[in-house]
Order: C-alpha cells, then sequence, then structure tokens
C-alpha cells in the first residue's frame, strides 16, 4: 500500500510539472489545446494526491506500524479521532496535507471559467509549479511512506500534548490559509506575465484573499486556544518564534486585504497589490522554514537541532519567486502607476494607505524579532534573544494606531476630509472620552487598559454611527421604520457590513487581550485535602485526590498514570463548580510529566487550575489563576468567522449592483 | 509629496520603536564562566546548561525550587520562586533567566526547558 502512496506522490510531481510546462507553452503559443491539456494534469494530480493522502489515513486507521510514520505517531491506543489527525501530527505528513489542500484548490480555481483572458494559463503555471515544489519535498526530504522491512506490533503513540481538540483543527485550518495564499500570489504573477494589469485580476482575487485570510486567522486563533488549554501555563501567546511565523503572513494578508479595496475602488495601491500577495506566500514558506528548518533560534521550542535539507529547498523557492516576482514588478513599474494621487492624508485614501503601512511595519518587526537571535548569533557572535517585552512595546503602539483608523476610516469620505465627517466623529470621540472617565472613576488607572478602554469605545461608537446614520438615511428615503430599514440594508451592502462585523471582532478580541493582560490575578498554594484557600470573591476546597494506571501494556506514549484533584469552587457560599486538575505520567516519555489544567469560563473571568505538584500524602500545590475577559478572544473568532463569510459569500448577479451602489454612497 | 511625508514618518517611527525598546528587551545568553568572571550584576542574562539531578530541591510549602545547571564551563546553582516546570530532571537543557547575586546564586525569574521536540524522533 505505501509503496502505491510513494509513486503517486513521484507522479504527481512529474504530472505538476507537465501541467507547468504545458500551461506555460500553452499561455505563449495561445494554443488552447494545450492549456487544455495543462488544466487536466492538475485534476490528475488533485487525484493522485488525494489518493496518496488516502493510503496515509487508510494505513493510521489500520494501525500499519509498518509504515514509519504510523509508527512514529500512532498507538493502538489512540482513539480514532486523534489516529486521524495524526495525519499532521508530524513534518511528512503535513506538507502532505498542504499539497493536497493546494491541489484541491488549484482545481477549483482552474474549473472556473470567468477569468479574464490571457491571465488563466499563467495562474495554471504559478499553481503548478507550488504544488510540483511539494510533491518534490515530499518525494525527497519528506516521504511520508517510509516503511520498515518489518511490521513492530505497536506503534510508539502520539505527543500527550498533541491529544487535544485543538490540535485536531489547528493544523488543518492553518495549513489551509497556507495553501490558499498560493491563490493570490498565481493571480499577481498571471496579471504581470500576461500583461493584463487593469483592475480586473484584483476584482477576481479579492474572495480568494479573503478566504485565507480568515483560515489563516482562524488558525492561528484555534492555536492560540490550544496553547491556553494545552500547555498549561495560564496563557495563549507567547510571542514563541513558532507562533510568530504564522502571524507574519496574516499581517501582511490583512495589509492586502484592505489593499485590494483601493484599487478596485480608486484604482490606486497597484504596486502594493502585487507585492503584498507575493509577500504573504512567500512568508508561509518562511512559516515552514522557521518550524521545520532548524534556523530559526527558539527558547521553548526544541525542533530540529541542526540545519535541514528542506530549509535549502525552501530558501531556493522563496528566492525563486521573490527575484521573479519582483523583477516581474519592476518591468511593469509604468503599467502599475496609480490612476489618482492621494489628494490629503485625511482621507479614506490616506487612512488605508496608513493602514498598509502600519500592517507591513507589524509584520516587519515581528520578523526581524523572530529572526533577531539567529541574526545576533551569526553576525555578532554573541546570542541575544529578545523577550516578550519587546513585543509588546513595538506591536502594541502600532496596533493602538490601527484601532485609531479603523475608528476614523469608515466615517471619513474619499478624496478629502469634509466638516460633516469630522462632525460625525466628535460624536464617538466624547462618547469615548466620557466612557473613559467613567472608567477611571470606576478604578482603572493603569495606562494601558485605559487607552484600551477609549479606542474599543470609539471604534464602536463610531461604527454605531455609521449603522444609525444608514437606517436614517433609509428611514428618510422609503418611510421604512429604523428596525425595517436596517434589516433591508444589510442584504444590499454586505461587503461593507461584514466588514464593520470583522472590525467589532476585532475590538473583542482586544477587550480579551486587554482584560487578561491588565488583570490577570494568580495564587500559588499548597493544600492538604479538606484545606481551602481564597483568591479574590473564590473559596477553592481542595476535596479529594486519586490516581489510576492508563493502557499499561503494550507501553506506548499513551501508557500513563494519571493523578488527578477534585477542587470545589465556592462563590458567596455556594458551590458553583467542580473541577478536576490533573498530572499524568507517561513513564515512555523521555520528559514523562503532562499537565491537564481545569477551567471554569463564563463571559467574565476564567478560573484556570494548575496542579503543580502532588505527594504521596495527598498535599498538593496548585497554581490557581483569575483570567478575566478571555471568553471574548474565542467569541471575537468566531465572529470574524462570520463577518468574513458575510462579506465574502458569492451573491446572484442583480444583488451584486445594489450592494455596489450602495458601497459607494 | 504629503504622501511621501506621511510614510516617511510611519517608517521613522516603526524604527524609532524597535530600536529603543531592543536593548531593554535583549537577554544576553552567557556560559557559567563568562558570568562567574563578570561577577555579581544587576543585568538581566540568560544562562544555558543541562539540569544535574541530584541538585533539585522543590519545596512545595514554600514554592521554591534550587537546582544546579552545568555547561562546560562549569556548573552554577539557580534558585527560582514559582512552579517546578513539568518537564525539570536530570540531562534536561534549561534556559534561566535572571540575576546573579552577590551570594553566588543565580536568581531565575523565568525557567524555560526546551521541549523534547516531536519532529526530530528518529
Amino acid at each position: 500500500m505505501a509503496g502505491i502512496g510513494s509513486w503517486a506522490l513521484v507522479l504527481s510531481l512529474i504530472v505538476s510539472l507537465y501541467g507547468a510546462i504545458a500551461a506555460f507553452m500553452g499561455a505563449r503559443q495561445r494554443s488552447r489545446g494545450l492549456v487544455e491539456s495543462a488544466e487536466k494534469a492538475l485534476w490528475s494530480v488533485a487525484i493522485l494526491v488525494t489518493l496518496a493522502s488516502a493510503i496515509l489515513l487508510y494505513s493510521l486507521i489500520t494501525h500499519d506500524f509498518q509504515v514509519k510514520y504510523v509508527y512514529q505517531y500512532t498507538s493502538t491506543h489512540l482513539s480514532p479521532i486523534y489516529t486521524l489527525s495524526a495525519f499532521w501530527a508530524g513534518q511528512e505528513g503535513s506538507l502532505l496535507l498542504w499539497l493536497w489542500l493546494l491541489a484541491i484548490l488549484t482545481v477549483i480555481v482552474a474549473r472556473r471559467k470567468d477569468r479574464p483572458g490571457e491571465m488563466a494559463p499563467y495562474l495554471l503555471v504559478a499553481l503548478a509549479c507550488t504544488e510540483a515544489f511539494f510533491a518534490f519535498l515530499l518525494v525527497t526530504t519528506d516521504n511520508p511512506f517510509k516503511t520498515y522491512p518489518f511490521k513492530p506490533p505497536e506503534g510508539t503513540g502520539m505527543l500527550p500534548l498533541l491529544e487535544n481538540p485543538g490540535m485536531v483543527l489547528h493544523p488543518p485550518v492553518l495549513f489551509l490559509g497556507y495553501a490558499a495564499y498560493t491563490v493570490p500570489f498565481a493571480f499577481a504573477f498571471a496579471a504581470l506575465m500576461s500583461g493584463e494589469l487593469n483592475t480586473k485580476w484584483v476584482k477576481a482575487v479579492r474572495r480568494w484573499s479573503l478566504f485565507a485570510w480568515v483560515s489563516l486567522g482562524a488558525g492561528i486563533l484555534i492555536g492560540a486556544w490550544w496553547a491556553y488549554v494545552e500547555l498549561g501555563w495560564g496563557g495563549y501567546w507567547a510571542w514563541d518564534p513558532v507562533e510568530n511565523a504564522s502571524l507574519i503572513p496574516w499581517l501582511v494578508g490583512t495589509a492586502f486585504v484592505h489593499s485590494t479595496i483601493m484599487e478596485e475602488r480608486r484604482g490606486m495601491h497597484r504596486v502594493w497589490n502585487m507585492v503584498l500577495p507575493t509577500l504573504a506566500f512567500v512568508l508561509c514558506l518562511f512559516a515552514t522554514l522557521v518550524t521545520r528548518g532548524g534556523i530559526v533560534v527558539s527558547d521553548l521550542h526544541g525542533f530540529a537541532r541542526s540545519v535541514q535539507p528542506i530549509a535549502y529547498l525552501l530558501l531556493a523557492f522563496m528566492a525563486i519567486v521573490l527575484g521573479v516576482s519582483l523583477s516581474l514588478i519592476y518591468r511593469h513599474r509604468r503599467q502599475l502607476r496609480s490612476d489618482r494621487e492621494i489628494e490629503n492624508l485625511l482621507s479614506r485614501e490616506g487612512s488605508f494607505l496608513l493602514t498598509n503601512l502600519l500592517f507591513c511595519g507589524a509584520a516587519l518587526i515581528v520578523f526581524l524579532g523572530t529572526v533577531y537571535p539567529t541574526l545576533s548569533q551569526a553576525l555578532g557572535g554573541v546570542l541575544v534573544s529578545l523577550n516578550a517585552s519587546f513585543y509588546n512595546r513595538t506591536i502594541g503602539p502600532l496596533m493602538i494606531a490601527v484601532l485609531c483608523v479603523m475608528g476614523i476610516c469608515p466615517v471619513i469620505g474619499w478624496r478629502q476630509l469634509t466638516t460633516k465627517s469630522v462632525k460625525n466623529l466628535l460624536l464617538p470621540t466624547l462618547a469615548a472620552l466620557a466612557l473613559t472617565i467613567v472608567a477611571f472613576i470606576l478604578g482603572v488607572t493603569e495606562l494601558f487598559p485605559l487607552v484600551s478602554i477609549a479606542i474599543c469605545a470609539f471604534v464602536i461608537f463610531s461604527l454605531l454611527g455609521i449603522v444609525a446614520r444608514d437606517a436614517q438615511a433609509r428611514h428618510h428615503s422609503t418611510g421604512e421604520n429604523y428596525a425595517r430599514a436596517l434589516i433591508t440594508l444589510i442584504p444590499k451592502a454586505r461587503r461593507r457590513y461584514g466588514a464593520y462585523l470583522v472590525h467589532l471582532a476585532i475590538i473583542l478580541i482586544t477587550i480579551g487581550i486587554t482584560g487578561s493582560t491588565a488583570y490577570k490575578q494568580e495564587q500559588l498554594v499548597t493544600l492538604s485535602p479538606g484545606d481551602s484557600t481564597v483568591l479574590r470573591d473564590y473559596r477553592i476546597q481542595y476535596e479529594d485526590y486519586s490516581a489510576e494506571t492508563l493502557n499499561p501494556s503494550p507501553e506506548t506514549y499513551q501508557s500513563r498514570i494519571r493523578f488527578s484533584t477534585t477542587l470545589g469552587v465556592y462563590k458567596n457560599g455556594s458551590k458553583i463548580a467542580t473541577l478536576v486538575a490533573e498530572k499524568n505520567y507517561h513513564w515512555v516519555l523521555e520528559h514523562p510529566w503532562v499537565t491537564e489544567v481545569a477551567i471554569r469560563s463564563n463571559l467574565k473571568e476564567d478560573l484556570y487550575v494548575i496542579l503543580v505538584s502532588l505527594n504521596e500524602d495527598g498535599q498538593a500545590s496548585f497554581q490557581i489563576i483569575i483570567n478575566p475577559l478571555v471568553t471574548w478572544i474565542w467569541i471575537g473568532g468566531g465572529v470574524l468567522l462570520v463577518g468574513t463569510l458575510i462579506a465574502a459569500w458569492p451573491r446572484r448577479r442583480a444583488a451584486t449592483w445594489g450592494g455596489l451602489k450602495c458601497a459607494t454612497g | 509629496m504629503k504622501f511621501i511625508i506621511g510614510g516617511a514618518i510611519i517608517v521613522l517611527v516603526t524604527g524609532w520603536l524597535i530600536y529603543s525598546n531592543i536593548e531593554s528587551s535583549s537577554a544576553y545568553y552567557l556560559t557559567v564562566e563568562e558570568l562567574m568572571t563578570t561577577g555579581p550584576s544587576d543585568r538581566m542574562v540568560r544562562v544555558t546548561g543541562l539540569v544535574v539531578g541530584q541538585t533539585i530541591d522543590w519545596d512545595p510549602q514554600q514554592m521554591i525550587l534550587r537546582f544546579d545547571i552545568t555547561d562546560d564551563s562549569g556548573s552554577l546553582p539557580v534558585l527560582y520562586k514559582g512552579v517546578r516546570p513539568d518537564m525539570l530532571g536530570d540531562g534536561v537543557q534549561a534556559v534561566v533567566e535572571g540575576k546573579y547575586t552577590a551570594s553566588g546564586i543565580f536568581e531565575a525569574t523565568s525557567v524555560l526547558l526546551k521541549c523534547p521536540s516531536k519532529y526530530t524522533e528518529e
């Protein structure tokens, strides 16, 4: 079976290379036949890679431990869902997942026939080349179908940290984002190669760009959630290189999402719109280089200790992509001139430009911070690393500026600042100030939460103001009541309202981050069974402890002794919850102790309990943390998804015009 | 023109943010020998070394953790007030961040242990 998988990958490499060449020749010779042949090749690649993936899944389900990958990441103790998710537990499998997703996306792109004229074949060239690159990695350095000459009776098992619902979802969603960023890049490349540089391609790429952006964003948030519930240190983001690596393309992608609007509507930002998708794509490859390449120094993750062969291949491919794209952009620089100049920085054009600059600046800072230890070691000979305060103090101010722009931009008009829009900004500003003063009187005295409250309030009031003015305008022109006016309005301006919802989601996430950063409370305490401790208005009673052995034989990573402690949580004298905090001893693992935290979560705050140590007599040490407002980060993630879907959902033609007109008005 | 000035301001502000924070947020990695030569100091530094198993002393009542780390150049007693990390054990690679005090003890504000990589098992 594994042999067929290997051959499917080899064939997909050959067929995708053929596809790239056929599409390129087809474009050059204007031969419809060659292009159609390339399309068929890409369909075949999708089928071959799906076959390879199906074989890997089959090997996992049937516990075929002769396959190295299955042996390394699963065991018979693993539940069916984690046996499936082992597909992306390791490097080879995650690269195969990337290629699989890319092959499917490629077929979807190739199937649509509404592409503007000459571009389509070049689109296939870029997609087929990327497929070929990943197939090459899988065939050479990272073959998931390597086998042993014999069949081991049992696998080693999955690392317990990966046995979490977050790890079932996080990698596929993240990789969907990575794979999807190939499409905007391919569009930019195709526009440059075909010389069709009018704004049509930007219109065609918009939905793809949103799709890639929201997948990547959701992937990052699920990763943060996993870190929060599984890693057991009480936080969700540590500015670790691996986290940073996924954030950088997302920041650049955010700039691109905004920048396309400028080209569509004003014929501006045309060089930006070539550079940004190319960068986002290359930075997705960079993310893989960070996690798998062994180049970047990381405090937390050991990852690969020495530079891996895959690193050179990735670097070479990144260099080729950047080199080709940038020289094409340079050659077409005249055609890429903006239709207009910015007349006034205090206009919507100005604020879109500011958005681009701020997001690119943030991406650059995170990038520099991530490679700084590596660079300092390579250039200065001293290993210097940056701690989280570097990011907080640099990204923090930039994000505050981004949030301000978010409140201002939708209110002010194109071209220049009118007195009317100044008036429309005045009310939200005053309301936000008033709210901040109230918060100050109520006891919020530190600078960071005060600034955060002021800005979040400003953005929310500003958004409410826009919605209210929309409803009022429709009420005046049609006579409908306000509620009805709003209900009829939203489907007509879905793009705009979707965007407002996404902005609201960012505010919710900001509120969550502010609360959990500024008002975290924690306590370290050692208790005997029956004892209790008080943290703020919670009384936590340590009730009981137990130990049990799970999956004792055969010995795998899933074999463990579970030490669990039961805690009763009381508030105002009545019991509100029972928590179980655990420590698991996986005796096969090199580092056998794995903590399972207990979390009681509501909209106001999370009570987060970590079992630090447990003695034989039952005496236990706990770290108890109150994390305010954390849930709003996850709720914000949900709203972000809904908002993006509303903005990007395909619509009927008639509705499109209504929406466009409305958005213009 | 305004556009160029606006862009330049952002670039300058970003550059300034990086420049002004990079020094205060940097943590220098020193070997045990280098630390001993420089002597006690108020500067935050990081030292990497392997944990010596027999020296681990964890007091759950006081939440005080003591252990020694060694590298090629010597060994260093570390004191840390806080949670005992799960992975702490003999031979584990540790990164301790903190200050070297006059008493010859390294008072750590954080103890990081390198995760066993899930990707390097062969």
